[in-house]
């Protein structure tokens, strides 16, 4: 028996299986090849699944058809909660509930109502009309704008003149030019069009699609900015821009330069690193009072303007991004880090921190709190991120019949938290996955529940030993005293780079990778290899691949 | 009326009045039993998390139910209760308790991955498919921040599955409300509403052709199931606006942070249990469940567990902690009991009468045991005339929690079903021993 062992494994609610504890401890299941089986839904692979928008996607998209409204919240916010891939949020597997599709009825209700509450509201909609032309003319234009935006394509003549006609039945009566353009938006909304991520493509001579132009700019777009494309991207499409890998990659440099960009940026990393749940992140309030609403705040604003910074303001290397030895804190995430605020401290400013306790974001608060348990540290859960997110190798699951009670504290007070932890990896039916899992997290241990620096173990009262020996079979093996020296040579290791291209990859397509996508991986790890690690350029790669202008029927 | 020919419109408005009425309805509960029983009207489905261990056992003193602290909310209602000890959880690996928990409790589908879906309709959805065309909505899904914090969107937060997939219950009550009454109110509103519904509704299914044309192999089912869910939608609200019941309820319009916030669990569970009553007193369903929280949840319950979350708290709290935490939701389906039996019709039947509550939990603890597994059957019936052999306690050994349900079938007259899912082995297979009063 491996007692104790695993707590109960959590992220981004989907319960996570620590170790396969094989039985042999001579094979650990080293491979990051293809892992058809890891995350795919049970049963076959599917090449080209059909998306359906995000909450966020939704809301997003809604925000970008109405700019000039001023909103800030939409319907979106209370869907359902999201479906996940491997990491990162996408409703790519289960086919939409009845539920959802009545949301998705009285959410395009909801705003069209919204946008045509008022005269001044119904005049943002036809600006740039000219009046004179009358209502019927300026509404269906305006509604055959917003179907081109929303659909991601143009429209044919069947579709506008449906639009007409729904205009005029709005119109009617007292309904008006807001009640046409209201019975208009509510339709363009409840379209299908709009609510999943179609992806048109023409048959190529190898079996796959091409991507049409509008279908390439839709990828494109909830790739890099989570909503859908603007207008520049809609023309580019429609005048064939989007037909070369150069024309894309110049669409995507302009895109990833925008500010729409950042919030998807951060995005990727905070699914990346398990902070999904970082909003409602549980902390026992006796031990860490400090720990409410605002320092959860302040550390995710932290690791997302520090991402931001170093993607899209310094030198964009996932090497900078894992061992930079600075900041952008706000002051509950300095109280965490132990030091007073510099004089003139203005929130999101650069502080420098002590290089021997930390560097880059797995030494940041969020990343360390949220890989913890709500009162004491879990060396497993911190390790098994770093072997599974950060090293892609997949782990299965610990064997019937074993307790997975948290490890506590030695009732006899014999025994370190170190050594309660080192009995499983010493057991020959946990070892396999755990002699992987455990010397990384103990590395951590020298970080709290919340991301603190400590000597001591609060709960046995012994001075942290940090000192292992890490075993993967990857290149962050051999000997490390302290959690510096171990995330350096994270930050350095090329496994990582060419695990981080793997999950920059899965959330592009919005999907786990199949045996067909190897190929295009390679290619994409030796590029990002030879470019130093550089993200920016590895995003532009990956849009610029036949995988990503392709697709299977 | 295109997707609605008027004859079937006026036979289920036929069928709506006399629901309103309140009328008892066992028109498709044919099926010949043993004995005679009156068979439920309604079901209603409760999941509370992480069971009630330890030390929750109910005695039998005297011949009577001695329900012990844990459950002492519910002695009112002791007479009415069948209360299982021993049941198994249809779980083979505990270490995926949470996720295969969820996706096994109510459906019977073992899941080869720890975050995989059920592939089987739960048990209530097979009720519900006898019972759709006799209502506007075929079952109603409630969850009490069931979609928050931990767990949120995950497998371990769903219990509740159709045939083509998860039905993730809604957590809003205020849109809940929405959903079974709708907004128009004059039947000029509604005529109206309705003609430019259709005209919306013209456009999306031209739209969901082309999708077809244009996406990959798989949108055929993703699309299919829009199509269904609009279909639904349509009907419903045809029906709906022919309703006709007191539909006494203060909605309460929660913005977002409001609906996820902790203190606001005890506020949302008491509204969506009125709503929950509402909906089978009105008609509008025949089936409805209550999701209270998920397998993982983070809930900090305000008087109850304020420091620590409930799944944290059922894994490695106190046993005072748990104990407290167990009272807290047991007292909600007694809530939940005493609102059903407050409704009366004038011969003095309650909606618990006709109403079977079937509450359970996807394990016995927050540390993945999977028994006993707390399952209880409550009302249905009046006392001694329903299928269920209740006021007692029944004491069962390596049974399957989904015996229990495969008996729930029987009693609604789905007696050709002997075992739900994947789980059909010896131990799953049939109703479950001694809970009939009708049957062996």
């Amino acid at each position: 028996m491996c007692s104790p062992m695993v707590r109960w494994l959590v992220v981004a609610g989907v319960v996570v299986v620590a170790c396969r504890c094989a039985p042999s401890p001579e094979q650990p299941p080293v491979r990051l090849g293809a892992t058809p089986d890891v995350l795919a839904p049970s049963g076959a692979t599917v090449p080209a699944p059909l998306r359906r928008l995000t909450r966020q996607q939704y809301h997003r998209s809604v925000l970008a058809l109405f700019p000039t409204h001023g909103w800030t919240e939409t319907p979106a916010l209370r869907f359902p909660a999201d479906e996940t891939a491997g990491p990162f949020l996408t409703n790519v597997r289960q086919p939409v509930a009845p539920l959802q599709v009545d949301l998705y009825s009285t959410a395009a209700q909801d705003v069209a109502a919204r946008a045509t509450a008022t005269t001044a509201d119904v005049n943002k909609l036809v600006a740039g009309c000219n009046r004179f032309r009358g209502d019927e003319f300026c509404g269906t234009s305006a509604l055959q704008q917003l179907a081109r935006r929303a659909w991601r394509r143009s429209l044919d003549d069947g579709e506008n003149a449906a639009l007409t006609a729904l205009y005029r039945q709005g119109a009617a009566g007292s309904g008006g030019l807001g009640g046409g353009l209201a019975l208009g938006i509510e339709a363009i909304l409840s379209s299908p069009s709009f609510l999943y991520l179609v992806e048109p493509g023409e048959p190529l001579t190898n079996g796959r699609l091409r991507l049409t132009g509008f279908g390439l700019a839709t990828r494109l777009s909830f790739f890099l900015w989570n909503q859908g494309p603007d207008d520049v991207l809609l023309d580019a499409a429609e005048r064939g821009e989007l037909d070369t890998a150069d024309g894309v990659a110049v669409q995507a440099w302009r895109l990833l330069k925008d500010e729409r960009a950042t919030a998807q940026l951060g995005r990727f990393h905070l699914e990346w690193l398990g902070l999904g749940g970082l909003d409602t992140l549980e902390k026992d309030s006796r031990r860490y009072p400090f720990f409410t609403q605002a320092t959860r705040d302040a550390l995710k604003a932290e690791t997302l303007d520090f991402v931001d910074t170093v993607i899209r303001r310094s030198d964009g290397r996932l090497e900078t991004l894992l061992s930079a030895s600075f900041t952008l804190a706000r002051e509950p995430s300095l109280r965490v880090y132990g030091i007073d605020p510099p004089a003139r401290f203005a929130p999101g400013l650069p502080v420098g921190l002590d290089p021997t306790q930390r560097a880059g974001l797995l030494t940041q608060p969020a990343w360390l709190a949220a890989q913890a348990n709500p009162k004491t540290t879990s060396p497993v859960h911190r390790g098994l991120f770093v072997v599974t997110n950060l090293l892609c190798l997949p782990l299965g699951s610990p064997p019937p019949g074993v307790d997975i009670s948290p490890i506590g504290v030695d009732p006899t007070g014999q025994k370190t938290r170190r050594q309660l932890v080192e009995q499983h990896t010493s057991d020959p039916a946990c070892a396999g996955c755990h002699r992987l899992i455990d010397p990384i997290g103990l590395v951590f241990e020298r970080y709290d529940a919340v991301g603190a620096w400590r000597t001591t173990d609060l709960d046995d009262g012994q001075p942290i030993d940090t000192r292992v020996t890490v075993t993967t079979g990857s290149d962050l093996d051999g000997p490390v005293d302290d959690p510096v020296t171990l995330v350096k040579k994270i930050a350095r290791s090329p496994r990582v780079r060419a695990c981080a291209a793997r999950q920059w990859y899965r959330f592009a397509f919005g999907r786990q990778e199949t045996a067909e996508d190897e190929v295009e991986l390679e290619k994409l790890s030796a590029r990002f290899e030879a470019s130093g690690g550089n993200i920016p350029d590895l995003l532009v790669a990956l849009v610029s691949s036949d995988a990503f202008r392709t697709r299977l029927p | 009326m295109n997707a609605l020919s008027r004859r079937a419109l006026l036979s289920r408005l036929a069928r709506l009045s006399a629901a309103s009425a309140f009328a008892p309805l066992f028109d498709a509960m044919a099926a010949p039993a043993a004995r005679s029983f009156t068979p439920p009207r309604n079901l209603l489905v409760l999941f509370h998390p992480n069971g009630f261990e330890p030390g929750w056992k109910p005695t039998m003193v005297n011949g009577e139910l001695s329900l012990g602290p844990t459950l002492a909310a519910l002695e009112p209602f002791k007479s009415r209760l069948l209360v299982t000890y021993g049941l198994q959880a249809g779980i083979r690996n505990e270490v995926m308790a949470h996720s295969e928990g969820m996706t096994s409790m109510f459906t019977g589908s073992l899941i080869p991955k720890s975050d995989a879906y059920a592939t089987h309709p739960s048990f209530d959805q097979l009720i519900a498919e006898k019972m759709a065309a006799s209502t506007p909505l075929s079952s109603l899904e409630l969850g009490v921040q069931s979609q928050v914090g931990f767990g949120a969107g995950g497998n371990s937060s769903v219990m509740i599955y159709g045939r083509s997939g998860k039905l993730q219950p809604e957590d809003d009550p205020n849109a809940a409300f929405r959903r079974l009454f709708g907004q128009a109110a004059t039947p000029n509103e509604v005529a109206q509403s309705r003609a430019r519904r259709q005209s919306v509704l013209d456009l999306v299914r031209g739209d969901l052709a082309k999708v077809r044309d244009l996406a990959g192999t798989d949108a055929a089912t993703k699309l299919d199931a829009h199509a269904t869910g609009l279909r639904q939608l349509e009907t419903r609200l045809d029906e709906l606006s022919m309703l006709q019941c007191d539909r006494a309820y203060t909605p309460h319009a929660l913005n977002t942070g409001q609906l996820g916030a902790h203190e606001r669990f005890p506020q949302l569970a008491d509204l969506q249990a009125d709503l929950a009553v509402l909906a089978l007193k009105c008609g509008v369903t025949r089936v409805a469940s209550i999701q209270y929280a998920n397998s993982v949840t983070d809930r900090r319950i305000p008087g109850v567990n304020p420091n620590v979350g409930v799944h944290s708290t059922m894994h490695a709290g106190t046993r005072a902690e748990k104990a407290t935490i167990n009272r807290y939701f047991a007292g909600l389906g007694a809530a939940v009991l005493a609102k059903l039996d407050a409704v009366k019709r004038s011969d003095g039947t309650s909606l618990l009468d006709e109403t079977l509550v079937v509450w359970g939990s996807e394990m016995a603890i927050g540390n993945h045991l999977k028994d006993p597994v707390p399952f209880i059957v409550a009302g249905g019936a009046k006392p001694g005339a329903g299928y269920f052999h209740q006021g007692r306690l029944l004491e069962v050994e390596r049974q399957r929690t989904t015996r229990l349900l495969v008996s729930v079938l029987h009693a609604f007259g789905l007696t050709s079903t002997l075992a739900l899912g994947d789980l059909t082995d010896e131990s799953s297979r049939g109703p479950l021993p001694g809970a009939s009063r009708v049957a062996p």
